[in-house]
């Protein structure tokens, strides 16, 4: 049976910056935070899949912040969760609201006073855009640009997991996929730059 | 290196992934240096290798997410059939419970978080002087004669002192407005993190917390609270009673 362990901050944050036992380390915020959060989202006009589905998206975003050393820990991580999960909720709440707009004809009013955090807004659906994008590229090539890019596999390692002849044509293949992804942003400019902001920003 | 991929193209993708002899190496960042085209293919090149990252880092959440939710869903147990005596004991004990629940019921309705804020809150009585300006400030003055109002029409050609800022959130906090006074006094915290002095900083703390209270964003407040009573050097330590973070914890969970 699996060993139930909490982690303090500093190992927790060491873990993600070290891209190591991330399966444990990301169990251990589920276990410490998730409840707490999502009777957050609750207890604020959303469903149980919108608390569900609001902490997986926070826990996306800190993984990413921490390796990306944006957070640096000025906070504890229960805080910054807190904060991350409230401002997503909010950001969630006003992107439905103006859809809702939108649909019943808000006056114009209404629009300005989003348009103040819609550069947060635009980042989130870039994001979301992003992964859907991914989602679009053949099996193969996700799993070949993911074992390399995102399990840091050698084409070596990579070889023994699929059915590829030998590490070259693993090599000629994942440059095809690689060309392929980067043709589809490309081909939407907004794309793009969301993704330099997340890698700059 | 990789020569069966289209030249430049090929040699890129390679220094993307760190590839390159190092004379390669020098040779790209050369060509980097002048070629607008090239530099735009390798920002096209990391934005498609950021895109990768990010869907397996959301993958690979939601696979832990699944397994978590599994593991919170509770096993049903079967009920062995009860004895008599049993149920009546259990019966009893739910008596007595129900009647322990209706005292708790009444105390968890009948509290608010402006109830807890003003039973707990005093106004901050400036006759120590713990920073190191020896003028009295016009906040200060104001702050004195208790014109909350005036003390936030004060702007100066320099940022406010952290004794200031404390004033201010103190001001802000008489004339409810919960957002700047969260403001504030969390300027006095960073100010003084930066300074590496502690000015203020119980105070800031407590008041912080007592503010997040009426703001309701009580899992601050908890935190703070908490972190307070458990410090014995803390000033507001005997102003942080067991029962204030119990009814903290009652508001967070209605």
């Amino acid at each position: 049976m699996e060993v139930i362990k909490n982690l303090p901050d500093s190992e927790l944050l060491d873990n993600i910056r070290s891209d190591r036992k991330m399966d444990e380390t990301i169990k251990a915020i589920y276990r410490a935070h998730f409840d707490s959060l999502c009777w957050h989202i609750q207890n604020n006009n959303g469903s149980r899949q919108d608390a569900e589905d609001v902490f997986q998206e926070v826990v996306v975003n800190f993984i990413d912040l921490v390796q990306k050393d944006k957070f640096r820990g000025d906070s504890s991580v229960k805080t910054f969760l807190f904060s991350l999960n409230r401002f997503t909720w909010l950001n969630e709440l006003k992107r439905r609201g103006r859809a809702l707009a939108r649909e019943e004809k808000y006056e114009k009013g209404q629009e300005r006073v989003e348009l103040d955090t819609g550069h947060f807004i635009a980042e989130r659906e870039g994001k979301a855009e992003v992964l859907r994008l991914v989602g679009e590229l053949g099996e193969t090539c996700k799993k070949i640009l993911l074992l390399f890019y995102f399990e840091n596999l050698s084409m070596k390692e990579i070889l023994e997991v699929t059915d590829y002849e030998n590490e070259q044509v693993v090599r000629n293949k994942k440059y095809k996929c690689l060309k392929q992804l980067e043709q589809m942003i490309n081909e939407k400019p907004f794309l793009k730059q969301t993704l330099k902001n997340l890698l700059h920003g | 290196m990789d020569n069966s991929t289209p030249g430049l193209s090929g040699k890129l993708v390679d220094f993307l992934d760190g590839k390159l002899e190092p004379s390669e190496k020098q040779q790209i960042e050369k060509l980097l240096e002048t070629d607008k085209e090239l530099r735009n293919e390798l920002e096209g090149l990391e934005a498609a290798r950021e895109a990768v990252k990010q869907y397996g880092l959301k993958q690979k959440v939601a696979s832990v997410h699944q397994q978590m939710m599994n593991e919170n869903k509770a096993p049903v147990r079967s009920i062995a059939s009860t004895k008599r005596k049993i149920r009546y004991a259990i019966a009893v004990a739910a008596s007595i419970l129900l009647i322990v629940a209706g005292f708790f019921g009444y105390s968890f309705y009948s509290l608010s978080s402006e109830k807890v804020y003003t039973d707990n809150y005093r106004l901050y009585d400036l006759t120590g002087v713990r920073d190191s300006s020896t003028e009295e400030s016009a906040i200060e003055t104001s702050y004195k004669a208790k014109k909350f109002t005036e003390v936030l029409t004060f702007n100066f050609d320099r940022p406010f002192t952290i004794k200031e800022s404390f004033l201010r959130g103190m001001a802000f906090a008489e004339t409810g407005d919960n957002s700047n006074a969260i403001l504030s006094f969390k300027k006095v915290l960073e100010d003084n993190n930066t300074a590496h002095s502690t000015i203020f900083r119980d105070e800031a703390e407590f008041y912080l917390a007592l503010t997040y209270v009426r703001n309701k964003d009580f899992d601050f407040a908890l935190e703070l609270f908490k972190n307070i009573e458990s410090n014995p050097e803390h000033l507001y330590k005997d102003r942080v009673s067991s029962k204030l973070i119990r009814q903290v914890r009652m508001l967070k969970w209605r």
